[in-house]
């Protein structure tokens, strides 16, 4: 949360995760650079390095692309959005050692500037199986490193979230360059299909998972609410809403969370104010609503951050009317407190509980 | 997340529903059917039994390998030593023709034994009308030529 | 010859910016975003790539505060 920056923020679960990703990707490299220095002894180190990385990446590409739409499908994915852009950024890593390796393997032996050669050397853009390839790499590069700098925070704040948004919405435009790299490059030298249905599988996947997870989203945003009563909506039955969990609603194209606290409901607006995480795709940790993204907190009462923190979300009045939720879609005043709906827990049930 | 930015990521991803099927499916398509040799497992052809011809240089040794029905052909090319460009592509021309009016054989990078299945037209009595270039796609350089 | 002009742009570009960098995460930093005053050295040094692109507008931020504090 944001009193003041840090390098990285971190936590025990940041902190395993990070290890995870460090350990899988030192894993990956040594395991494929000892298999091709036993099954091909004639490779060079550069080239096992150039092939390790590439395919490392593209992986890592694929786990960053999907853990999106997962998350949307089912929230036991929600831990790895966590830190996705710790992901990102040794993505880019990868890709950057890739790069840097084939610069110099392919480009730097001449005596040519060795990135004017990357742009010189073939310009043969009419023709697809001679295309340069190599260039179509280095602007995916390039997308991702612009990216990887602006991964802090602080970039956030600086550049104003609906530009840093547009900026990293670019990672489709690189990974569509990345695929055609690949394509256009390794396949063309290539007659063994196998890099090529890995390929059309991956992008099958990811575009599957968006496409299901986005028309899902739609589906929950069209949602009309028919009853109507002196400005409140009827959204579900009190018993709908779990413990300690929210149920989205999308009302006049606003999403608001109804959450379940102390069986009591109260509604905050879905968007949290770091960077636009799902708050109803978030539990209640400690009291407070916790943004599944990043962590940031909010407490159901009066949507403000607790102190030092200063984030303020709007606020929404519910009623119960018997097991009946009733929602007013009008905001309130950022941090406006507010007193939750009780929930009104039939006699019977209550009998049970003390038996 | 707020609506319109789903809303975007939907359109982005129909978008690449259909770019990317295309993109893929393009490019495999028009992927030349030599090289027959595959890039990550350079030995991966057996040796056909026959030597027809032999062509010795420096750094490394041309062979024209044949079944004894002659009905196979393979180009095998055998790296001596580790050459000093990275990686570089054969092609068959008719003799004194540039790259332009040739065949695609395959790719070599510097270290290793290649083998490319090649068809009839390597028959010794064909080849003497034809050369072998051995070409640097990077700097658009002919490093070598080869006649049998 | 206009990628070896483009080239020389962009490396004059991003030195520019590695000048501007290290004044700007010392100092700067704290005038545009309050959020960063006391900001840890590793934070400062994180940003340091991101500045080297973005500088002019950073540059842009930074005149403005400085005007608003005097």
């Amino acid at each position: 949360m944001g009193a003041s920056y840090l390098a990285v923020g971190w936590n025990r679960q940041k902190k395993i995760y990070d290890w995870f990703i460090f350990a899988f990707c030192a894993l990956y490299l040594t395991t494929f650079i000892a298999v091709t220095a036993l099954y091909n002894p004639d490779y060079t180190f550069e080239t096992a390095l150039i092939r390790s990385t590439a395919t490392l990446a593209i992986l890592l590409l694929h786990v960053i692309l999907s853990i999106g739409p997962l998350t949307r499908i089912n929230k036991k994915f929600l831990p790895l959005l966590y830190n996705r852009r710790h992901l990102g950024v040794t993505m880019f890593s990868v890709a950057l050692i890739h790069g840097s390796f084939s610069m110099l393997q392919f480009h730097a032996l001449g005596n040519v500037n060795p990135f004017v050669s990357l742009f010189t050397s073939n310009t043969q853009y009419n023709s697809v199986s001679q295309f340069p390839f190599q260039a179509l790499g280095f602007f995916a590069l390039v997308i991702f490193f612009l990216m990887a700098i602006t991964s802090h925070d602080f970039w956030l704040h600086t550049l104003s979230p609906k530009i840093w948004k547009a900026l990293h919405m670019f990672v489709y435009l690189a990974y569509f360059l990345v695929i055609m790299h690949v394509m256009l490059g390794v396949v063309q030298y290539e007659t063994n299909p196998v890099l090529f249905v890995m390929v059309l599988a991956g992008a099958a996947t990811l575009v599957t998972l968006h496409l299901v997870a986005g028309t899902k989203e739609v589906r929950k945003d069209n949602r009309i609410f028919k009853l109507k009563k002196e400005g409140f909506v009827y959204v579900c039955e009190s018993q709908d809403v779990p413990d300690n969990c929210a149920k989205i609603f999308c009302i006049d194209k606003e999403r608001i969370a109804l959450f379940r606290f102390e069986n009591k409901l109260y509604a905050i607006h879905n968007v949290c104010k770091h960077q636009g995480g799902p708050l109803g795709e978030g539990q209640i940790i400690d009291g407070c609503i916790t943004c599944p993204w990043h962590g940031y907190q909010y407490l159901p009462q009066n949507g403000q951050s607790p102190p030092p923190f200063k984030e303020k979300v709007s606020t929404y009045i519910v009623t119960v009317e018997g097991s009946q939720v009733w929602l007013n879609p009008q905001p309130l005043p950022e941090g406006t407190e507010r007193s939750g709906a009780a929930i009104i827990i039939p006699d019977k049930q209550i009998i049970e509980n003390v038996q | 997340m707020i609506k319109p930015l789903r809303k975007r990521h939907l359109q982005i991803w129909t978008a690449l529903a259909v770019l990317l099927p295309l993109g893929i499916i393009g490019a495999r398509i028009a992927t030349p059917k030599f090289p027959a040799q595959t890039l990550l497992q350079p030995d991966a052809a057996k040796p056909l039994p026959d030597i027809l011809k032999q062509r010795e240089k420096d750094n490394y040794i041309v062979f024209i390998r044949s079944n004894p029905q002659r009905s196979a052909f393979q180009l095998e090319w055998l790296n001596k030593n580790p050459l000093t460009w990275p990686s570089a592509t054969i092609y068959k021309v008719p003799k004194g023709s540039s790259v332009n009016k040739g065949i695609l054989i395959g790719r070599i990078e510097s270290r290793g034994t290649y083998r490319f299945t090649v068809d009839a037209a390597f028959e010794p009595e064909k080849l003497s009308t034809a050369q072998l270039i051995l070409y640097d796609f990077i700097h658009e350089q002919i490093i070598d030529t080869i006649n049998f | 010859m206009v990628i070896s002009i483009v080239l020389i742009l962009i490396v004059t570009y991003l030195a520019c910016g590695l000048l501007f960098a290290i004044p700007f995460v010392i100092k700067g930093v704290d005038k545009i975003d309050e959020a960063a005053n006391g900001g840890s050295i590793g934070f400062r040094i994180i940003i340091i790539p991101g500045a080297m692109v973005f500088w002019p507008l950073l540059l842009k931020k930074w005149i403005k505060q400085g005007g608003h504090k005097k």
